[in-house]
């Protein structure tokens, strides 16, 4: 018995894991209608999500997130890291193609009729994962600290801000102040890399424990 | 069905839990509403002196990264006399100029007009431009303005 062998029967003798791979892994078939390859969009945005944790991590090694540094910490990433441009233009373009899989993703899953019972569920917290998504996105957009950085959240949250009633408040709890400041990048750069993390891999978890229990749907 | 035993348990646990709730999103949102100086503004700046304005002339300014402007409105020299208002129109941003002869402000972009105090006279803009305060010490003009 090889090493691999041993290690797993040493494994299973405690854990008990080849029932749990049986009814989790290899009793679950893919269905041949879902072999097409469109059925494969949720996946790949589960893997530019992957991508994007990744080279945030590696970014997050030299971002520095105040007014005076952010701007010029980027420009070290780019000219001075090792592969630091390549993690930077990584992150940029997985960002966007993460957005692009998910709309694909919808797509398929609305024209398959996907999202019908009993999967409703499963439809909201999607929804949900898109508008985590969409704030990864406005969040991220403001850490370069340069003129469209700065102006696009100016924008942005005056938009919040237009909301009768309580948009005033809004604004000045998104930006920390009565303008776009230090406060601003400080709160933005904390969602962007603590709390939505979390949310999203808590709302990820449920989208896909939903799916193991309901299976995937049926033919059209 | 519930009984009325069961409901007056609902309730009874239900108080609790919901202000135990309440009670910590409030406080959470209290530490992340930002703080006195941070809601401050830049505080009293000095934007010109008594004489520099001739009755019915605008002088213009930045005030707090927005383009601001004092109007020496009628004859005098105490702080009811002037007014001090941004001067970014409220509704897509662009920068308003005073006419002295009509004594409003129009907007060049879609002819938003305003008078001195601010109020929309008519155009497209949604609301009024906003006022800052007007203080004069020592013959010097100073305009503030709170959050």
């Amino acid at each position: 018995m090889g090493i691999l062998d041993r290690t797993y029967t040493w494994l299973d003798e405690r854990f008990e894991l080849t029932p749990i791979l049986e009814k989790q892994l290899y009793s679950k078939r893919v269905p041949k209608h879902a072999l097409n390859p469109i059925y494969c969009f949720g996946g790949i945005t589960l893997v530019t999500f992957v991508m994007q944790v990744l080279s945030g991590i590696l970014l997050a090694m030299y971002y520095k997130p105040t007014p005076e540094t952010a701007h010029s910490s980027i420009e070290f990433i780019m000219t001075e890291i090792r592969y630091g441009a390549y993690m930077r233009s990584l992150h940029f373009w997985g960002a966007n193609l993460m957005i692009v899989f998910i709309f694909l993703h919808m797509i398929r899953v609305y024209f398959t009729a996907a999202y019908k019972k009993p999967r409703e569920l499963n439809w909201v917290v999607g929804c949900l994962l898109l508008a985590v998504t969409l704030t990864f996105g406005f969040s991220g957009y403001l850490l370069p600290w340069d003129q469209i950085a700065y102006w696009a959240t100016t924008v942005g949250t005056e938009m919040a801000g237009a909301v009768p009633v309580f948009g005033h408040d809004v604004l000045i709890m998104l930006r920390g102040g009565p303008l776009v400041s230090e406060y601003t990048l400080n709160r933005f750069y904390a969602l962007h890399v603590l709390v939505l993390p979390i949310i999203l891999a808590m709302l990820l978890s449920v989208h896909f424990i939903m799916i193991r229990i309901q299976g995937i749907s049926g033919e059209l | 069905m519930a009984t009325r035993r069961k409901f007056m348990q609902y309730i009874l646990a239900a108080i609790p839990v919901l202000s135990g709730g309440v009670a910590t999103l409030a406080h959470l949102w209290r530490y992340l509403w930002p703080p006195e100086s941070a809601l401050a503004g830049p505080g009293k700046e000095l934007v010109a002196e008594v004489g520099d304005l001739k009755v019915g002339e605008a002088a213009e300014f930045v005030y707090f990264n927005t383009p601001a402007a004092l109007i020496h409105l009628e004859t005098g020299d105490s702080k009811e006399n002037y007014r001090a208002l941004w001067t970014k129109c409220t509704h897509l941003g662009c920068i308003v100029k005073w006419h002295p002869d009509k004594k409003q402000f129009i907007c060049p972009c879609h002819i938003g007009i305003f008078d001195a105090e601010g109020n929309v006279i008519s155009g497209p803009p949604p609301k009024p431009l906003t006022q800052l305060n007007v203080e004069i010490d020592n013959n010097k003009i100073y305009v503030s303005y709170e959050f």
